[in-house]
């Protein structure tokens, strides 16, 4: 078994809600509420889940831009929690992040060329700063000319691909990917999710992919979390998940979205969800997900489930439910 | 009901004039949903737009076109009674739920005023109306609700309150803009339940307007697909999705990651990217995208032609051909496969 690039132990991440006058914190938003996640190397790891379920902030505490509450990140078997501005510096180098709007995340007066070039220029690899600039873009199929465009010249797709570029400019390790095609046309986001995973087999990245579709998601990631609220509802291989889902979350989630095939999706039995995401400042007790859940029970109220294996088959497939059988047979009778 | 014929929506820019919508036809009978498909860029929106004279003009004009409204061409009429049709006999919502509301209103008396623009009532009236509306789109405890400000509702709450307010006309055509767009998948669901279930109460017609081609397949009776300001293909449902003859269509539809297919397969994306409205090739303009483009299609811009009962494409392929040049790059695609 390959060894984890990256490991996150019981990760917490609390905004503190203050009082007006004396600023003292009164409660706290739970943006992250103990997430525990390892990728290893060459793998995707994919993060779904809707808005508010804390998913971009559990992208922005890997990178290092929010330091989290409480808990620990592994990076390559060491805590990089520690850091000083030297060593984080150096780790950056290693993990690099592609932004969702690739309209807003890309310096409009700078061109294409000196975007990309500009990370090699913060680590002052300049020596053939020109010829890297042009491997990259022929890596993420640009032409040579576009160097000396602005990104204003450029469709949704191909500022996706400048953002890519700039992310893969140091060699680094693993590419944390927040929402990298949802921001695009559909006619795009296939070429945009056909290079990440060609660009992973060429050279051997490790993905971090959050992202609100399930049916992107399916595409690229090997292991699957789909999370809720800040905290890990369900974690299993890609093909388990989408087919013998044991969580009543997910499942609601995979009959939410419509198939684009007519005959199919007005057959489909769908499973409604209650009302709506509760506030992360005070989230549901026992189960956080009992007040949408249909098929919660008095008990979920009271207890909190843990997120483990459930039926001793496959080790790689953890559940965060009391009714995990029940939850299956629900989905299979669809 | 709501007729549209050869429409043409051209917006002057200082690069040149943009032919939004190009010569665009099409109709919708009373409780009947036509969803129009299409990536941004493709017009969709400027043609919604259109048919309730929203655009600003100028720069936006028509140089040919008649939208036919109950008998009356909705492009001669003076701006009073386009006030009458708009809202109570045609309404839209819109896609951004968090922007389309008045902040600093309570969403009862947004609600309110709504109602009296249409109809002459008492306030005590419309109060009513009010809270029957919010009951109509599913919102718990009209009542208290109708006192609350717009941020105190989520995106889904929010959308439900512009569907109310969208209602309280009794409009025959509501025409949604993306409506689920900025909304989470299981939101989605909710909202698109709810107008359905409003169709079936009052019978009005919809027409959706989205990207997204599963919720498409879900709630369309007939489609229009547009590219590049055209309606390149157009009939029902199953036309669309199973006996599609246009390649557009076609590769859009193949390109789609889909959760019931294999996850290990690799997607087929559409080259390219989509055209440029100002400067446009003389033939078809998919024909740079297309994978069956021939010498002939620089050539020839094809026009919508019949290709079944209601079901018409604009590709100079007939029926064989492009059944034939599938099969073909199905199986050069196996092969690469197997390469």
């Amino acid at each position: 078994m390959s060894e984890p690039l990256l490991e996150l132990k019981d990760i917490k991440m609390y905004f503190p809600i203050k009082e007006k006058v004396f600023k003292k914190p009164v409660n706290h938003v739970k943006a992250v509420n103990g997430v525990s996640l390892a990728v290893n190397k060459g793998e995707t790891l994919g993060i779904v889940g809707e808005s508010g379920c804390g998913k971009s902030t559990l992208a922005r505490t890997i990178v290092g831009l929010l330091e989290p509450t409480s808990g620990d990140i592994l990076f390559e078997g060491e805590s990089i929690l520690g850091y000083n501005k030297k060593q984080m510096h150096e780790l950056r180098r290693d993990i690099q992040m592609v932004y969702q709007d690739p309209y807003t995340s890309l310096n409009p007066r700078m061109k294409a060329g000196e975007i990309i070039a500009a990370p090699l220029k913060a680590f002052k690899m300049t020596s053939n700063l020109n010829e890297r600039v042009y491997e990259l873009l022929d890596l993420v199929g640009l032409k040579r000319e576009d160097a000396e465009k602005f990104p204003h010249q450029f469709s949704g797709g191909q500022r996706q691909r400048i953002g890519i570029a700039r992310a893969l400019a140091l060699n680094p390790k693993l590419l944390i990917l927040d929402e990298p095609v949802s921001a695009l046309d559909v006619s795009v986001q296939a070429q945009v999710i056909n290079l990440l995973e060609d660009l992973q087999e060429e050279l051997g990245l490790t993905y971090v992919f959050i992202a609100h579709d399930l049916s992107v998601i399916k595409h690229i990631a090997d292991k699957v979390a789909v999370m809720y609220l800040g905290k890990v509802m369900e974690l299993s291989d890609s093909d388990t998940l989408y087919h013998h889902s044991k969580h009543p979350y997910t499942n609601a989630l995979l009959s939410a979205i419509p198939l684009p095939d007519p005959e199919k999706e007005r057959q489909r039995q769908r499973i409604m969800l209650k009302g709506e995401l509760p506030s992360p400042a005070n989230p549901p007790t026992g189960c956080i997900f009992h007040t949408r859940c249909p098929i919660a029970q008095e008990s979920c109220k009271q207890h909190i489930p843990a997120l483990e294996e459930k039926d001793g088959k496959n080790p790689n497939h953890q559940v965060a439910c009391f009714y995990p059988q029940e939850t299956e047979a629900i989905a299979s009778s669809n | 009901m709501l007729e549209v014929k050869n429409l043409k929506t051209y917006i002057d820019t200082e690069n040149g004039t943009v032919k939004a919508v190009d010569d665009v036809s099409f109709q919708i009978k009373a409780g009947e949903t036509i969803c129009i498909v299409g990536e941004s860029g493709s017009g969709k929106s400027v043609l919604a737009h259109s048919v309730m004279q929203l655009n600003p003009s100028p720069p936006v004009f028509h140089p040919e076109g008649e939208i036919i409204f109950e008998g009356k061409n909705l492009l001669n009429v003076n701006e009073k009674e386009l006030r009458r049709v708009r809202g109570k006999e045609i309404s839209m919502i819109f896609q951004d739920p968090m922007s389309s509301l008045n902040p600093v209103f309570r969403v009862g008396d947004q609600l309110i005023e709504a109602i009296r623009s249409h109809e002459k009532v008492s306030k005590k009236a419309a109060k009513k109306r009010a809270f029957e509306l919010l009951t109509d789109v599913g919102i718990p405890d009209p009542e208290r609700r109708l006192h609350d400000y717009p941020h105190q509702f989520s995106g889904g709450m929010r959308q439900r309150v512009l569907i109310a307010i969208a209602l309280a006309g009794r409009p025959k055509v509501l025409i949604a803009d993306e409506p689920t767009t900025a909304l989470d998948v299981t939101i989605q669901a909710q909202i698109l339940e709810l107008m359905r279930s409003i169709q079936k109460k009052y019978g009005t017609a919809i027409i959706l307007i989205t990207h997204d081609l599963g919720v498409v397949a879900q709630i369309a009776d007939r489609v229009l697909v547009m590219y590049s300001g055209r309606i390149v293909e157009k009939g029902s449902v199953s036309d669309i999705f199973y006996r599609s003859t246009m390649p557009y269509t076609w590769s859009l539809l193949r390109s789609l990651p889909r959760i019931d297919s294999d996850a290990s397969e690799r997607l087929i994306p559409i080259q390219g990217q989509p055209s440029n409205l100002i400067e446009r090739p003389k033939g078809c303009h998919f024909e740079p995208r297309c994978p069956f483009a021939t010498k002939a299609c620089l050539e020839i811009d094809p026009s919508l032609t019949k290709r079944g009962e209601g079901h018409w494409a604009a590709c100079i392929l007939s029926e064989e051909e492009f059944s034939k040049k599938k099969q073909e790059l199905e199986v050069n695609a196996q092969k690469g496969v197997a390469k």
